[in-house]
């Protein structure tokens, strides 16, 4: 189920809100957890299956882990191993399997690989589902690893109840698209937790704000890319090629944000507090910064989980410039099983190592706005590589940009003059200055804090014409 | 501080609340529609495991398969959007945000000042399928029809009317160049088979510079005036004098007619405009018959209008009947000529005049009743003329005129 689906709004959220608040606190875990299930199996029930296997292995693991942690660390490590394993199988069968056969039996003496399809094919054929990933794999399988190696190190206490770590990797509002929620900033919350007035019309907000991002501004962008992709294949021009990439830069901004914004904003409601997953990204004035701001989540989780056990900066330069391979190499390959993914994060690799040299300093004394053009060409480039998961069209699309054909065409420029009030009222609200006049003004008083209280449920009122108008607009972070 | 938000926040919790369990409760509570007559299609009933998804090829996905294919998931999300509460209102809200925003094209239906015109086969706007005018597919099209009426020995005449944005581009402001594409492609197809094909574009196009209306606000056909316009210039080019203007009667019927181009582009907001009828005395004298596929009398219409049409979604249905259907027009007691018409929906307002003229035999080639040879419809009917009447936004879709024989 998507957020931005009348369904969702007018149909589970109205009744796990009321189950919610109806039943005693000990019962409220069971709710989040069935109905996070619900929401998981709505579009595909069969990969309910696969995600409770995963659950239920980092849960039962988890007690031995815990128990040997101290007293015997190599066997609390063997479980560890072996609760990791259980957990990465699904992603690597789910996510990987196919591009590895398919480029394995590219090699010469390797190309009897294909024949493990013939094996493997007929099961997978069988499985009932639309898509082949699993929905949020990525995500829930790194939030339930969190669990497993927070344990193994001490940094949290086992989860007694199945249910309650049920509902912290099933829950429903961060499930499919992040953030990444480590296990040990929710356990607390997941046993005790308050729901208050202030955090619930908090969250209310957010996630009405979340949602007129969302469906105002990212599928809106998202029109506009597929238009613009659609004329390259027409006729290439260089307005069209420059329109894919700046259209698509906003598109995956705000699309990726708004998921956060309305999952922190639904865990509010419900008495979580998530971590924030973006802060203005596009206001970087260099990569290594921009990697700070976006899809903070994520990029914590790798730090924490493999940069820093790697050795991090601690070992010297070269270890560090390995460590960083390493973890941009999967940060491509976490995007997805795509030669283009792997491109973009080893893109984003050479860049970082070259800020770390020498070229962050040399950044810091140009005048702001300078730098800032240049972080943002630089992400602008990467969201090409990005988008074009057929690197062939991608070249295209970078050609025309830097005039392969021609200047444009009539329908071309038409288009982009119209898009040009919503170009800027995107590249406004990709700034924090939106936010910073609505507490300054809105916060100050009471008259404000009314209007501010009403805008968002307006915002909501006219997204959801948006929702009747198209019946289907799924996030694009789903399949990652 | 804590204080101070108090009040606010109860007002956010509380209509936060209210839209939720409103709508939630006002979607449960209100009845399902079965069809929405605006866009003329049958919408989504609750699901149900027993009937199921039937798939395009008519194999039925019932009970537990229905629900583990994700199709029940479809079906619910198609139930909520077709049955949602206010749903016209919520339409137009969603297009009159877009205005908003500065962005005149929705659902591929541009829109400038009310003035509208169907763009999705141009430039797409938001919520538009990105689709394109294949040259090729064009050029296929009118070179066969071209060829076809080639070795026809009887008066032809090939009308073909352009898109309301071939009319209009100026006036909207809008790019010229698949309009000159296509009276190119025209131009070029039927060069050298002269007097048959008549070149619409430049006609329409000054009468809509000069104020005339040849096309409605909010539809994609001609209005009646631009249909008298088609009229005169078919009967000049086969050398016979046509009615004047002065000689018909135009009556307006309707002052509220909402278009296609207005129900597809959800611009449920705007007004609706004038539909008339050009009438003349005797024209009620007409018999009207419907005729089954091989030509006989299937069932008499009353005259040349349906005028409950008027009292439904789609008012351009008065014209005609408004079905897709082969029919004749005879005039009892009359030794006239008869003109068969190879027609799409463009024929419906231009058939009073040349009924005025001639005995007609209307075969509609948007039916799937319709056979693709035309020399084997002539054999039947024996006409003494042929009109073809196809509009672009048809030539451009479908492939009828490619398999025409």
């Amino acid at each position: 189920m998507v957020f931005s689906s009348l369904i969702f709004l007018f149909g589970f959220l109205t009744v796990t809100l009321g189950l919610y608040y109806a039943v005693p606190r000990r019962l409220k875990n069971l709710v989040l957890f069935v109905m996070s299930l619900i929401f998981y199996g709505w579009a595909e029930p069969f990969f309910i299956i696969i995600m409770l296997v995963s659950v239920a292995s980092a849960f039962f693991l988890g007690f031995p882990i815990a128990k040997h942690r101290q007293t015997d660390v190599k066997k609390a490590r063997g479980f560890l191993v072996l609760s990791l394993a259980l957990n990465l199988i699904w992603l690597l069968f789910f996510k990987y399997c196919n591009f590895f056969i398919e480029n394995l039996s590219a090699i010469p003496f390797l190309s009897q690989l294909t024949t493990i399809k013939e094996y493997t094919l007929p099961f997978v054929s069988e499985i009932p589902f639309q898509f082949m990933l699993p929905l949020g794999i990525s995500f829930y399988t790194f939030q339930i690893m969190s669990y497993s190696i927070d344990l193994y190190r001490g940094q949290t206490e086992v989860q007694r109840s199945f249910v309650s770590f049920g509902a912290y990797v099933t829950l429903f509002p961060q499930l499919v698209a992040g953030p990444i929620v480590r296990y040990r900033d929710v356990d607390d919350m997941l046993m005790e937790r308050q729901e208050t007035i202030a955090d619930f019309a908090a969250g209310a907000r957010r996630f009405c704000a979340g949602m007129c991002k969302k469906v105002l501004l990212a599928d809106v962008a998202d029109s506009f890319v597929n238009y613009f992709n659609g004329t390259l294949s027409a006729e290439s021009t260089a307005v069209g090629g420059w329109m894919v990439v700046i259209f698509y830069t906003f598109r995956i901004y705000f699309d990726f944000s708004a998921y956060s914004d309305m999952a922190i904003g639904l865990g509010r409601m419900f008495g979580f507090k998530f971590l924030e997953n973006f802060d203005y990204p596009y206001i970087s004035k260099n990569i290594t910064e921009f990697w700070r701001r976006w899809h903070i989540s994520l990029s914590s989780w790798f730090r924490e989980y493999v940069y820093i056990p790697l050795g991090g900066n601690r070992k010297g330069k070269l270890k560090q410039y390995r460590n960083l391979g390493v973890v941009w190499l999967l940060t491509g390959f976490w995007h997805g099983a795509s030669w283009n993914f792997i491109i973009w994060g080893v893109y984003f690799l050479i860049i970082l190592v070259v800020e770390k040299a020498f070229l962050l300093k040399a950044l810091e004394k140009l005048p702001t706005v300078i730098s800032r053009i240049y972080a943002l060409f630089l992400i602008a480039i990467g969201w090409l590589i990005f988008y074009y998961t057929d690197t062939a069209a991608g070249f295209n699309c970078l050609k025309a940009m830097f005039g392969s054909g021609s200047f444009s065409s009539p329908t071309v420029s038409y288009t982009a003059l119209q898009a040009i009030p919503t170009l800027i009222i995107f590249a406004v609200a990709a700034t924090p200055y939106p936010k910073k006049l609505w507490d300054k003004y809105l916060l100050s008083s009471e008259g404000g804090r009314i209007v501010g209280a009403i805008a968002p449920v307006l915002g909501l009122f006219v997204s959801v014409s948006y929702m009747v108008a198209s019946s289907y607009s799924p996030f694009l972070y789903w399949n990652f | 501080m804590k204080k101070k938000n108090r009040i606010s926040d109860i007002i956010s919790i509380v209509l936060f609340l209210a839209m939720i369990l409103g709508f939630s409760l006002s979607f449960a509570v209100l009845p399902d529609k079965e069809s929405s007559p605006s866009e003329g299609r049958d919408l989504q009933a609750l699901p149900s495991f027993s009937e199921g998804y039937t798939a395009p090829d008519g194999t039925e996905i019932k009970g537990l398969d229905y629900l583990l294919h994700g199709y029940l998931a479809d079906d619910f999300d198609e139930y909520f959007c077709d049955q949602f509460p206010l749903r016209n209102m919520f339409l137009g809200l969603s297009a009159l945000t877009e205005q908003a925003f500065g962005r005149y094209v929705n659902n591929g239906v541009l829109n400038k000042d009310g003035d509208l015109a169907a763009v999705e086969f141009d430039a797409v706007g938001v919520g538009s399928s990105t689709e394109y005018i294949s040259e090729e597919h064009i050029k296929a099209s009118l070179e066969n029809l071209s060829a076809v009426c080639h070795d026809l020995s009887i008066p032809t005449g090939i009308l073909l009317p352009p898109r309301a944005v071939d009319v209009k581009h100026d006036s909207l402001s809008y790019p010229a160049d698949n309009s000159l594409m296509l009276e190119a492609l025209c131009e070029d197809a039927f060069c050298d088979r002269c007097g048959r094909y008549i070149n619409l574009f430049d006609t329409m196009q000054s009468l809509n510079d000069s104020g005339e209306q040849p096309y409605y606000l909010t539809d994609h056909h001609w209005t009646t005036k631009g249909a008298y316009y088609a009229y005169k210039e078919l009967m000049e080019s086969w050398g016979v004098t046509p009615y004047g203007m002065e000689d018909f009667d135009f009556v307006t019927v309707t002052e509220d007619f909402k278009g296609t181009a207005l129900r597809n582009g959800n611009y449920f907001y705007l007004d609706g405009e004038e539909l008339q009828l050009a009438r003349y005395e005797g024209d009620e004298d007409f018999t009207v018959t419907e005729l089954n596929l091989a030509f006989k009398p299937s069932e008499e219409k009353n005259g040349l209008y349906d005028f409950t049409a008027l009292e439904g979604e789609d008012a351009y249905s008065v014209f005609l009947h408004g079905k897709p259907t082969h029919m004749s027009i005879s005039l009892e007691g009359a030794e006239r000529e008869t003109l068969l018409i190879f027609k799409d929906s463009f024929a419906h307002s231009l058939v009073p005049f040349l009924a005025r003229h001639y005995d007609l035999v209307i075969v509609d080639m948007d039916t799937s009743r319709f056979g693709t040879s035309v020399s084997t419809v002539i054999s039947m009917v024996n006409p003494d003329r042929l009109l073809f009447v196809y509009n672009f936004e048809n030539i451009i879709e479908t492939d009828k005129l490619i398999k025409l024989k």
